[in-house]
């Protein structure tokens, strides 16, 4: 066991997984017709996420908006120049395309993610009113227009869904 | 027949995304980007009815099975 910073990171981690897991169970469970199970995987998931929270408040991980936002530019600009690059050629490597692809559709977002942050952090007292979309297939991010089939995955618009 | 080019220009207008057979997978776009990694159900095939069809002089059908158009 390592200090509890760590921990509260481990923690941090392990929760927002659960979150995203039982999310994805919920929605198995009701594609294949068992809408009270679905329920209680939402149920857990809900709690998950407030947990998660609780242990990034408690170990510092909440700052100014300005701050966030920096930290997300960093985040996402490292996952779409690092990370993904050498996983997408790890995956070819290996032949797996089902890992291929997935990491593609990710790393193709993540590039509109770090430009959606950078803009807020520079025009934040004068941002304007943007209407954002994702594509419910690939994730994929759109800035007011949809065009008629998702640029990553193919997806036709109405899956491509606006984000409140 | 022609390469079909893997842009995003021409990624808009496939169609495969809507097509009864497209493998459950993310991949798609398969005259430009080649086969699918999953197995194809025989449901229909769209390629027919698709703009990049007429642009790029293309005559095959399923790619997701058969691999990029050459």
């Amino acid at each position: 066991m390592g200090d509890t910073l760590g921990n509260l990171k481990d923690a941090f981690a392990g929760e927002s997984q659960a979150n995203r897991r039982y999310l994805a169970y919920a929605k198995k469970a009701e594609e294949e017709g068992y809408p009270l199970v679905a329920r209680r995987f939402r149920v857990a998931a809900e709690s998950e996420t407030i947990h998660a929270h609780n242990h990034l408040r408690v170990m510092g991980g909440l700052k100014s908006t300005a701050d966030n936002l920096r930290a997300s530019i960093g985040g996402e600009n490292y996952e779409h120049v690092t990370m993904y690059p050498d996983f997408i050629a790890q995956a070819e490597k290996e032949g797996n395309e089902e890992a291929k692809y997935s990491f593609h559709a990710a790393n193709e977002a993540e590039k509109f993610h770090e430009k959606m942050f950078a803009e807020a952090l520079e025009k934040m007292e004068a941002l304007g009113d943007s209407r954002f979309y994702v594509c419910q297939v690939c994730g994929m991010t759109y800035e007011n227009e949809v065009p008629e089939h998702c640029v990553v995955c193919t997806a036709p618009k109405e899956k491509i869904l606006e984000v409140a | 027949m022609a390469t079909v080019p893997d842009s995003a220009e021409n990624a808009v207008r496939c169609v495969c995304g809507e097509c009864p057979s497209k493998p459950a997978e993310l991949k798609s776009f398969y005259c430009a980007r080649g086969a699918g990694g999953s197995a194809v159900q025989h449901r229909g095939c769209l390629c027919g009815e698709c703009p990049l069809t007429g642009d790029y002089d293309l005559w095959g059908d399923y790619y997701c099975e058969s691999g990029a158009a050459s």
